[in-house]
């Protein structure tokens, strides 16, 4: 979908933290309507160090105050600054929203739903739950956190979905089999996720080995959660001869470009593959946290996309020019 | 911002179901989208939007591949649900590729597409135009590309003084220009209804009664928000009773209208002509068609001689008649839905 530009203010009414860590903002929006699908995500304009930088967030459907717009932040540690700065936000503030977009809309045509939500995933799947009952076709979701405390929105759902939602915490150790879920599915059945890289990486997995059909697996990346922990790490350039300090708040992509290299990208989610980087050498496992390279191709460990992917720690040499694309197959 | 003229959550035809075809794709424009329509191996129907994900390029200008569009430049793959299924030199596939689909369902010879919000897409509330596909009725009919928008179609349809002007000579006479009418109103309709009594008919209508001598004559404009006019239609033999429900001495026609905005200055105008005498006579079939037919080319000359002249009068606006008053109430229907769907922050789906 081709995201359409705004350029409209939002003025805060509500901020409060809703589980730990995670926190509810809802703006008044200024001047003319703006249409908001269920899964989609609106992009704000955030001061940061001076600048604006850009962010998305997928809009929270509770199912109140359609005239306001409303999105949860969970608080990144390791955040490149955007969710601190939705989060100094308070009652009044106003900020730009500059974009409406969905990389998920909702497909009707299927009898048969599966929604899972892992931690702030939840986000965009409150509006997706509640426009696919909305139509009264057959809902279920699966909604995993770390703990009671740590999940959002778990009355509003429970009141729309009843006994269709099943809540997996891995602090009682009721985390969710995603094998047996996927083993038990039909081909017709449509299944939308968001959430952490390890549980779309195993629903995904499980999906291919049952042979269910690709287009009915619908899924949103954040690409901030890998599978390792967000450390600083170092990269040498070959092409420049330098050597890149990557903050643990930074993206590799980043640091390149904010030490003068240059690196091609787009849509900075891990998705296009565009900001590929070569890489020679690596003293610690590469944390793939894109959805661009397949499996065989991260085993080669040989390249990565720069936008999202990263080393836990530690040191690589990369090059960032004459990178091959296309099928290795 | 200027407001758009069209509500989105509404069902509007978007083809004839025999315009649609197996294997072929067909390319059409509604409510400014341009978008391409196929039936899949089992005969169902599909649409979406007509431009790659990708670069935009006009999917209707590729092929198919099985139930599959292919995209003519790249060869991007998409399934029914305007999903991507195959992207070039890629061993995975971007999960944000897709195109959008829309509400799409088989009624009345139609294929009717939904435009707003999917969620709101109840096959209830199609318009019915039964007469359509109803086996005491029978008749046929076919698409005009009018460069008019929508609703100067439905002001022609809601008010039919203008046949005296216009269709003089087919159906127009001095009779119903001067006729009285009255109006009506519902939740998403308008009626207006005019009976002129003891008068000698038209020649079309003459033709079809064969039976000389002055005529009762109903005009019933059933308006259906917000596009569709079926028009009920005929005249009886004058004091036969017809004006309290005895039509048996007289013929009765149900035109059928449904046009559809295709951008702000254009519409697709589908409509049949459908009759409840001599079902098995198929010439009578194309001879009510042909007239239509031809009685239609005279309004589609003056519905786009107007549409240039508001171009041309961009500083002037309409003022009304009494002889609008079921246009206006038309209008104001539309305008209702179009105020509820913008109402506030809108969550389409």
């Amino acid at each position: 979908m081709q995201a359409t530009q705004l350029n409209t203010t939002a003025t805060v009414v509500e901020t409060r933290e809703i589980a730990k860590g995670i926190r509810l903002l809802r703006f008044a929006i200024a001047g003319d309507p703006i249409s908001v699908e269920a899964g989609a995500h609106v992009t704000f304009a955030l001061p940061h160090d001076g600048q604006l930088i850009h962010r998305s967030y997928s809009v929270v459907d509770d199912g109140q105050g359609p005239d306001m717009l409303t999105v949860a932040v969970k608080l990144e540690p390791a955040s490149k600054g955007g969710s601190a700065a939705m989060w100094r936000l308070s009652v009044g503030d106003q900020i730009q929203l500059t974009g409406n977009d969905n990389s998920m809309p909702v497909s009707y045509g299927a009898q048969t739903y599966v929604v899972v939500a892992g931690g702030i995933g939840i986000t965009p799947m409150t509006g997706v739950a509640r426009t696919l009952r909305k139509t009264g076709k057959s809902v279920t979701m699966h909604y995993c956190a770390r703990a009671p405390e740590e999940a959002a929105f778990v009355d509003l759902m429970q009141d729309l979905l009843g006994d269709d939602l099943t809540l997996h915490y891995a602090s009682a150790g009721a985390t969710l089999d995603t094998k047996a879920l996927v083993a038990a599915l039909d081909r017709a059945t449509i299944l939308y996720m968001c959430g952490p890289m390890g549980l779309t990486e195993a629903i995904k997995s499980a999906w291919a080995e049952h042979g269910l059909p690709p287009q009915n697996l619908r899924y949103e990346t954040f690409g901030n959660s890998g599978t390792r922990p967000t450390r600083p790490f170092t990269v040498h350039v070959e092409e420049s001869d330098r050597t890149v300090e990557v903050g643990e708040g930074q993206t590799l992509l980043d640091a390149l470009l904010e030490s003068g290299h240059q690196v091609l990208s787009d849509c900075r989610k891990g998705e296009c593959g565009l900001c590929k980087v070569v890489v020679h050498a690596a003293d610690a496992e590469i944390d793939h946290r894109d959805v661009f390279l397949s499996d065989r191709e991260r085993a080669a460990a040989d390249c990565l996309c720069s936008c999202v992917s990263r080393l836990p720690g530690g040191h690589m040499s990369i090059r960032i020019d004459g990178i091959p694309h296309g099928r290795s197959d | 911002m200027t407001q758009r003229s069209f509500p989105l959550n509404a069902w509007y035809v978007a083809a004839w179901n025999y315009e649609v075809k197996k294997g072929a794709m067909l390319a059409r424009t509604i409510c400014e989208k341009p978008l391409v329509f196929y039936r899949k191996a089992d005969g169902t129907a599909v649409v979406m939007d007509d431009a790659c994900w990708h670069r935009l390029a006009p999917l209707s200008k590729g092929r198919l591949a099985g139930d599959n569009v292919v995209c003519p430049y790249h060869g991007l793959v998409y399934e029914p649900g305007g999903r991507c299924v195959h992207m070039p030199s890629q061993e995975t596939i971007n999960p944000s590729a897709a195109v959008r689909t829309y509400p799409l369902v088989e009624r009345h010879r139609y294929l009717w597409i939904w435009m707003g919000d999917p969620a709101l897409a109840d096959v209830d509330l199609v318009p019915d135009l039964h007469w359509n596909d109803d086996p005491e009725w029978t008749g046929d009919g076919t698409l005009i590309e009018l460069k008019a928008n929508y609703l100067l179609g439905i002001d022609n349809l809601m008010d039919l003084t203008h046949e005296t002007f216009v269709h003089d000579g087919s159906i127009g006479n001095d009779a119903v220009a001067e006729a009285p009418f009255s109006v009506t109103h519902g939740e998403r309709s308008a009626r207006v209804t005019r009976w002129i009594l003891n008068q000698d008919p038209p020649p079309f209508w003459g033709a079809q009664l064969g039976v000389p001598g002055p005529v009762d004559r109903w005009q019933i404009i059933n308006f259906l928000a917000p596009s569709s006019v079926a028009l009920d239609v005929g005249v009886a033999v004058a004091g036969t009773g017809a004006p309290g429900g005895n039509r048996s001495q007289g013929v009765n026609g149900y035109i059928v209208n449904s046009i559809t905005p295709a951008t702000e200055t254009t519409s697709h105008y589908f409509w049949s002509a459908n009759r409840n005498f001599k079902l098995g006579d198929m010439s009578l079939t194309t001879a009510w068609r042909n007239a239509v037919a031809g009685i239609f080319k005279q309004d589609e000359d003056i519905l786009e001689l107007q549409q240039e002249a508001i171009a041309r009068n961009p500083d002037k606006e309409f003022y009304d008649l009494n002889i609008d008053a079921g246009g206006m109430w038309a209008r104001r229907k539309v305008s209702e839905m179009i105020d509820a769907e913008t109402a506030g922050l809108r969550r389409v789906g």
